[in-house]
């Protein structure tokens, strides 16, 4: 990895730009990197009806293959975790869904329902 | 939200009844599949939400816990991804409840949510005509064919998911399947080979008919190229064509299999099974992982299992074969399940007289040591060969029996007479669960087959001359009784016992080094 690069600012700034983002796709957002020690989710957000949990992936190129090849389980399963721990501080009745924000080159693209829990 | 659609599943030979039940509730989105599902029941998940998606409708960002009940039985296969879907559809409200009710629905999804043909079909489709709950049957369009063969109940067929969707809520409008028997018995009723195709060997031919007529065994000795494997394959020629309830029993094995094909979804034909000397155990009798499924015994049920090249056969596979062709039935047991196939079928083995193939050749010497045929004829084990009714020689055609014209019989005409010889056999075993002569115990054997003193003479010569044991005598009586029946007559005359005896004699050759 480059030494100058700050990878928190970039996927700070990635956060703000993917809640722009979502804004204008009618989300309305709920908090932004809700972090407790199990882990993180990037942006809780409302659309519509539904609770979504957004995580947001950044890359500056393809080279290592698109931005949401790289969310792995066992990221699935903190994030998962977190949203667990979310809805227990933040209880509600609303369905809810785990969505992909991938931004790459300048372009921002949405993965709805991205993943579900595993058994 | 709770829904429930109703499908089938196969275990060994019979269908068994899957409620699929599905359960919507709130929560962290999630899709859990219990009720002993298999590992590609579990992975329907994926093509069901996949099919749900492309087809236009909702899968609900909820939680889905689907139970396949009863939770006991295994679930194999992907017929119940279109149930599953169909149950998640209703459970979300996106199908009407009502619509699922009196119907049982099987198939599997892919991706983009067509609809394809499972194995099994008739097998499901069979038991769904038992059920009084159930009127309809919604299947696959490439297994409506092979459903609508059971007349008991409204058979549907569909491409896709979206296609299932509409029919079950009224929107598109389907006539049920009807299957044109007669039609079809007629067009796949021919075999394409015929017994008069064969020059000579009318010994052999001859051996073929009384096995045929009595549910004889047979083996078959001569040296390569001699066409046992020609003569084993025209058996079925001139056996009785399959009965309707015949037709269905092998087709429901073939079913199971996947050996059906989408433009015969009913086997007419008696099947022919010549499995490679290489089989293995499970590949003879059944079995393999979770549920067993039939082998080459079973899938030759109501036909012929040729078993050529017969002393390079496993010896162990072979003795398998004892118990199941005695009873006609083999079962199989696991941990969770016992599962019995059927196995009435005519066994015909062939095997060269040496490993060269040549001796007893007048024309091409044999180049074997003595030793090596010693070993070679005694892979097959004695209790084995007692097994078999028939041993006749298949020798190499001389040059004017390969030029002469085919002068041969047609198989029409041969299977007139054992249809026949089958006709007295019923009328005989009539009341009894006993079907042919070959199958007779030994309280049949002593009502139908009396011997003249003139025959008893000349059975007992032969028990002298070749060493016969109580079962070989017991054989040489069956097939006696058999010729008689072949001849039109009620009583076994010495003649008839003669020509039993004759299939004997080829047996000494083999036994001879033994």
């Amino acid at each position: 990895m480059h030494p100058k690069r700050n990878t928190v600012n970039e996927g700070r700034d990635g956060e703000t730009r993917a809640a722009e983002f979502l804004r204008t796709q009618g989300f309305q957002i709920l908090a932004q990197n809700y972090r407790w020690r199990g882990g993180e989710i990037d942006l809780v957000a409302r659309d519509g009806d539904c609770l979504v949990f957004v995580e947001v992936k950044t890359r500056r190129s393809h080279r290592y293959g698109a931005p949401e090849e790289s969310i792995t389980a066992e990221k699935q399963a903190q994030i998962v975790r977190t949203a667990r721990h979310y809805l227990a501080r933040h209880p509600t009745d609303l369905d809810t869904r785990f969505d992909v924000v991938a931004l790459s080159q300048g372009q921002a693209r949405l993965h709805r329902d991205a993943f579900r829990l595993e058994d | 939200m709770f829904a429930q659609s109703r499908s089938g599943a196969v275990v060994g030979l019979e269908a068994t009844s899957v409620d699929v039940q599905c359960d919507i509730s709130s929560g962290l989105p999630a899709f859990t599949i219990v009720g002993l599902p298999e590992k590609e029941v579990q992975e329907s998940r994926e093509r069901i939400r996949s099919a749900i998606k492309n087809s236009d409708y909702a899968f609900p960002t909820k939680k889905i816990t689907a139970n396949l009940a009863p939770a006991d039985v295994k679930k194999e296969g992907v017929g119940l991804d279109l149930p599953l879907a169909l149950a998640i559809l209703v459970a979300s409200e996106q199908l009407p409840e009502e619509s699922l009710q009196r119907m049982l629905v099987f198939g599997e999804l892919s991706l983009d949510g067509e609809l394809r043909p499972v194995d099994g079909a008739l097998p499901v489709a069979l038991h769904a005509a038992e059920n009084d709950e159930i009127d309809g049957l919604l299947v696959a369009d490439g297994n409506a064919e092979e459903a609508a063969l059971v007349a008991d109940i409204d058979v549907y067929g569909v491409q896709t998911l979206d296609e299932a969707i509409r029919f079950l809520n009224g929107d598109l409008k389907l006539q049920p399947r009807t299957f044109d028997f007669e039609r079809y018995f007629r067009r796949h009723e021919a075999y394409g080979v015929d017994l008069s195709e064969i020059r000579g060997q009318a010994q052999a031919k001859r051996a073929l008919e009384i096995a045929a007529a009595g549910g004889h065994n047979l083996l078959m000795v001569g040296p390569p190229g001699s066409g046992k494997s020609m003569l084993a394959k025209r058996l079925p020629t001139i056996m009785p064509p399959l009965e309707f309830d015949e037709a269905v029993d092998v087709t429901r094995i073939h079913s199971i299999v996947g050996l059906l094909t989408r433009d015969e979804p009913l086997i007419v034909r008696r099947p022919f099974r010549a499995p490679h000397h290489t089989v293995s155990y499970a590949g003879m009798v059944g079995g393999g992982h979770g549920v067993p499924r039939p082998g080459e015994i079973s899938l030759a049920q109501h036909g012929v299992l040729f078993l050529d090249e017969l002393p390079e056969f496993d010896r162990a596979v072979l003795e398998t074969l004892r118990q199941p062709l005695e009873e006609h039935q083999i079962t199989l047991s696991r941990a969770s399940t016992a599962v019995t196939f059927p196995a009435r079928l005519t066994l015909v083995t062939a095997m060269n007289p040496c490993p060269c193939g040549h001796a007893g050749d007048p024309e091409k010497s044999c180049r074997c040591r003595s030793i090596d045929v010693e070993r070679y004829r005694k892979r097959i084990s004695g209790p084995f060969l007692d097994r078999m009714d028939l041993f006749v020689d298949v020798p190499r055609l001389t040059r004017d029996e390969l030029m002469g014209k085919p002068t041969g019989e047609p198989s029409s005409s041969i299977r007139d007479r054992v249809n026949d010889a089958h006709a007295r056999q019923r009328k005989r075993f009539a009341e009894t669960s006993i079907h042919l002569n070959a199958h007779m115990g030994v309280s049949e054997l002593r009502e139908h087959c009396v011997l003249s003193d003139e025959g008893r003479t000349l059975l007992e010569r032969a028990i002298d001359r070749y060493h016969l044991s109580a079962r070989a005598y017991s054989r040489v009586l069956k097939v006696s009784r058999t010729v008689a029946d072949l001849e039109g007559s009620a009583r076994i005359e010495p003649a008839h016992v003669a020509e039993a005896i004759q299939y004997r004699s080829s047996l000494e050759s083999i036994e001879g080094g033994v």
